[in-house]
């Protein structure tokens, strides 16, 4: 059966606007209601297709699902369409399942949940189908929860279609090839576009799609481009024409072929009749592809794997993840992005932090705004697994090692989630001393991946970087390997900074051997991409290649050469700069004063005088919102700056602010600016990010407590919410909630017991007088 | 796609409210706005349908949808049709908002204020269409009237965008609370009534 998709197949055209044609049902009317209420009309549909020549119809139950409705009827409709369907004498019947008409992700529904809705459809149809098809969908989350859903409760064959604009991308942004990479690699028996445009813009989307896909394509496009007039919506391809363009497309390769919105059973019929004398020719594409929710990138040339999500050996990292400031871990993402990382490492495994939720917490959010697939990096056989089921896109997993239980535990989960593996020349003999053994594990690992069916193409073989201070040879070592790595077919990636541990102006070690990995085949080198494009000192280079006196020779050419960056000379004083908002001379300024000044001093002299200036020229109507905002941020440069320079953070105990935007919102634009501003007075500021769950917040307050907790929202239906919030929390901790947000009156924040914040500098005052009160208290 | 364009005195003046600051970053606006304009997808749909009053609500005649409230029923007094539409910049610029939400606060808010004064825009431009089309059918319109004005219901809002095809056409979803994503994107309506001399 699951050789159905490679025969050539016509599909059917439009069933929603036909039979609202033959039936008036008004816009809006949930025409799956027909398959009970007016059987005879599904039916006479279904017939025309088959009449016309459609070998497959797809069942009336596009928008059937449990957000529509009840459970006893969504079985009934299902059960009452696939009855309707094989009466109509189609040699294949699919079962058709669409979008679920919720946002899946931030502000709708969880990934999980859709899941569950598409397993009932699932379960309700009992695999009485020839095949299922999930069709119409723009976010791949969602397209991702239906393709599980489909094979982890179904046998039957899958074919997954969504719906593209001119740009080559949906709605949410993901690009034709994305999508059949992300599909295909799920488990997809063939994929496709489908809907939102006519057959000769889908041409371009077509072609993607071949060159990508490992599976058998299907298109099927709208009669052209949709225009409404009196309450319907019209199409404007004849069916000679539909069939003429459609021909083109399986000359591409394209073997499954139909209509959808506006298409009639005589655009089905021409395009069976001017297909029928065409071969479409199936290619296997070259190469090897991973991919984010909106890219593709095929495995092919030098990359770059941004390495600085990771918490080994960098503190600022380690107390982010600790923190939960995921703000600052993205922040990491979106600058490798911007440096030319092709691929981002995700690495969030430090002791004291339950990793798999953190993990799914940053994936999440990195997902939000960085468009490089991602790496996912765990130790942990259950963490890959939560992430890769979450992962939009398809990853690399770092990593699998020779070592047994590591086979036996990730090398299923590479096949499920159709990822590629990061392969780690060491197995429980640790790692071996010569390149040849590293080579025999790699193999070894290779032959077990077999097993699972994961092809030697999806094996990323690392030949692991040690340092070379501790032992010199080991760069050459590693660099042999990977020369025989390549030789065997495998692609190739190196972890490169470890190389230069232990020595000093490891900047200059480290781009010298990208340089000689490169040389040896290296295909993706995991590091800070900041460091792109560097070359390495001839000293380096020999220091790595084990030359005679070349590590002595390294280390007198880096001595007494510290340059002296010297600061743009200018009469600003660091207030000045915070007041005109210029974070960068802020920074350089700060980073002066406070080789001289203590933290307190920096602050107490420098940066609250400018910051109450600045809030003083906003209030008087001088400067605006964008002012107030670029002097916090000058500020809060300045105390980067002086934290650097100390290697130490400053003092934040005035007292613990959490803030969040409440649930359902996500709006937070003016919760950030809150944020920053009141953490530049020297309050600790907890931010639990948006459309934050009610557990959430009354956790964190037990956590912090005693704390005030400050509460954002921007429409009045989540005004609602934030009333809740409070309600909640204060049913164990009585503590002050400020509340703020564009709905958010003075009366309506007293009448659901919360301090009202007319904006950010109204917030400090009133953080300053709460925690002085306190402090009162206590004494 | 339809154009809509920005200039940094528009977007200054949307700030400052006609005041110039003492000090302000003009690279900043004039990147905010070619930012803005770069990277949106403006869209819309528009649907027109006969409307009745019938007990107490107004009945869109070949769709799903009744709408309520006293304040709407005011706004549509008179009229026999509504024009119903839709009005998007597409999801880039969230995600655009979103990401310099972490790298540059002000730049975040300037985009977001470039991005509200678009939609703005593109609302006037899509009322402009509704008004051509009014007049040539020898009829005059109402203003706009938003679900969650006064006390018509947000909770309309998934069929309102079912009844212009907005999720099919231009992706566009609402949530739970009532959110719509894209976060740029405005429904609306407009009553069109006989021309009164």
């Amino acid at each position: 059966m699951k050789k159905l998709f490679e025969e050539s197949l016509i599909l059917d055209g439009a069933m929603g606007s036909m039979l609202m044609e033959l039936t008036g049902c008004p816009v809006g009317f949930p025409v799956e209601r027909l398959c009970l209420e007016n059987p005879s009309a599904v039916l006479s549909v279904h017939q025309s297709y088959v009449k016309a020549g459609a070998d497959a119809v797809y069942t009336n139950t596009f928008g059937a699902n449990l957000f529509k409705f009840s459970p006893p009827q969504l079985k009934d409709i299902i059960t009452a369409a696939i009855d309707c369907a094989k009466k109509s004498g189609a040699r294949y019947v699919g079962l058709d399942i669409g979008p679920l008409g919720k946002i899946v992700g931030s502000g709708g529904i969880s990934f999980d949940e859709a899941y569950e809705n598409f397993k009932e459809i699932v379960l309700a149809a009992r695999d009485e189908t020839d095949f299922i098809v999930v069709e119409t969908m723009t976010s791949i989350a969602e397209m991702r929860a239906a393709i599980l859903a489909v094979k982890e409760n179904s046998s039957l064959p899958l074919l997954a279609t969504m719906s593209f604009g001119e740009n080559k991308r949906t709605f949410f942004g993901t690009d034709a090839k994305s999508f059949a990479v992300t599909a295909s690699s799920l488990g997809a028996d063939a994929i496709g576009a489908n809907c939102s445009l006519g057959p000769v813009q889908l041409y371009k989307i077509a072609k993607d799609l071949t060159e990508v896909s490992p599976v058998p394509v299907a298109i099927k496009p709208n009669a052209g481009m949709p225009s409404m007039a009196h309450g319907r919506t019209y199409y404007d391809v004849s069916p000679l024409d539909f069939a003429l363009a459609m021909a083109e497309i399986k000359k591409l390769g394209v073997n499954i072929l139909g209509g959808c919105c506006g298409t009639t059973p005589e655009h089905i019929g021409l395009l069976k009749e001017k297909t029928k004398d065409i071969k479409a020719d199936i290619k296997k594409p070259h190469g090897i592809y991973i991919s984010s929710q909106t890219d593709a990138l095929k495995l092919e040339g030098n990359l770059i794997c941004g390495e600085r999500i990771n918490p080994t050996g960098k503190k600022r990292v380690q107390q982010a993840a600790l923190c939960g400031d995921f703000d600052f871990l993205v922040l990491e993402g979106i600058k490798q992005q911007e440096q030319g990382a092709n691929i981002l490492d995700v690495n969030i495994g430090v002791s004291g932090i339950d990793e798999k939720t953190a993990m799914l917490t940053l994936l999440k959010r990195l997902q939000e705004v960085v468009t490089l697939p991602l790496q996912i990096d765990s130790s942990k056989p259950e963490v890959l697994e939560a992430a890769l089921r979450l992962y939009h896109g398809r990853a690399i997993v770092n990593s699998v090692s020779g070592k047994k239980e590591s086979l036996d535990r990730v090398l299923p989960l590479v096949k499920k989630y159709g990822a590629l593996v990061i392969a780690l020349t060491m197995d429980e003999n640790g790692i071996p001393e010569t390149a040849e053994e590293r080579i025999e594990i790699a193999l070894n690992i290779a032959k077990e991946a077999e097993k699972y069916g994961i092809e030697r193409e999806r094996i990323i073989v690392d030949t692991l970087t040690l340092a070379e201070a501790s032992k010199a040879g080991n760069a050459l070592v590693t660099l042999n390997a990977l020369k025989l790595a390549k030789e065997r077919g495998f692609k190739t990636t190196l972890g490169v900074s470890n190389i230069s541990f232990g020595m000093p102006h490891r900047e200059d070690i480290n781009a010298a051997f990208l340089e000689l990995a490169v040389k040896h085949g290296l295909d993706i080198a995991i590091i800070n991409p900041a460091m792109r494009g560097l070359c390495g000192s001839s000293e380096a280079i020999d220091f790595l290649l084990s030359k005679e006196n070349a590590l002595e020779r390294y280390l007198s050419s880096h001595t007494g050469v510290d340059a002296v960056k010297r600061i743009d000379e200018s009469n600003c004083t660091l207030s000045d700069a915070i007041v005109t908002g210029q974070a960068t001379l802020s920074y350089s300024l700060a980073k002066e004063i406070i080789k001289e000044e203590n933290f307190e001093t920096l602050s107490s002299k420098y940066i609250i005088p400018a910051l109450d200036e600045v809030g003083k020229l906003y209030e008087s109507g001088k400067v605006f919102l964008p002012q107030l905002i670029a002097a916090a941020d000058a500020a809060k440069e300045a105390f980067r700056a002086a934290e650097e320079e100390k290697g130490a953070l400053r003092d934040s105990s005035l007292g613990t602010f959490i803030i969040a935007t409440v649930k359902g919102d996500v709006h937070d634009i003016g919760k950030n600016i809150v944020k920053t501003i009141v953490a530049n007075y020297g309050f600790k500021v907890v931010d639990l990010g948006r459309d934050v769950d009610y557990n959430i917040i009354k956790n964190a307050v037990e956590q912090h407590y005693p704390c005030v907790l400050g509460l954002s929202a921007l429409m009045t239906t989540t005004a609602e919410n934030m009333a809740k919030t409070i309600d909640f929390v204060r049913e164990d901790f009585d503590i002050p909630i400020l509340c703020g947000g564009a709905v958010i009156t003075q009366e309506y924040a007293a009448s659901i017991g919360g301090i009202y914040c007319r904006d950010a500098g109204d917030a400090v005052k009133k953080l300053k007088e709460i925690f002085r009160v306190r402090q009162k208290e206590n004494k | 796609m339809i154009g809509v364009e920005i200039t940094p005195e528009d977007l200054l003046n949307e700030i400052s409210g006609g005041k110039e600051p003492v000090f302000y970053s003009h690279d900043k606006l004039v990147s905010a706005c070619e930012l803005a304009m770069e990277v949106i997808t403006p869209k819309f749909a528009v649907a027109y349908f006969p409307i009745a009053f019938e007990r107490g609500k107004i009945r869109v005649k070949g769709t799903t949808l009744d709408f309520e409230g006293e304040s709407l029923a005011r706004h549509l007094k008179g009229c026999t049709e509504v024009a119903l539409f839709c009005a998007s910049l597409g999801r880039s610029i969230d995600s655009e908002i979103d990401k310099a939400r972490l790298t540059d606060l002000e730049f975040c808010y300037l985009l977001d204020t470039a991005a509200l004064l678009l939609t703005e825009k593109l609302c006037d431009r899509i009322e402009g269409i509704i008004k051509e089309f009014a007049d040539q059918n020898n009829k005059q319109t109402t203003t706009r009237y938003s679900l969650g004005y006064g006390d018509a219901p947000l909770s309309l809002q998934a069929e309102f965008l079912n009844a212009v095809s907005a999720t099919k056409t231009m992706g566009v979803l609402v949530s739970e609370s009532g959110m719509m994503l894209p976060l740029k994107t405005v429904t609306a309506i407009i009553g069109l009534h006989e021309k009164t001399v």
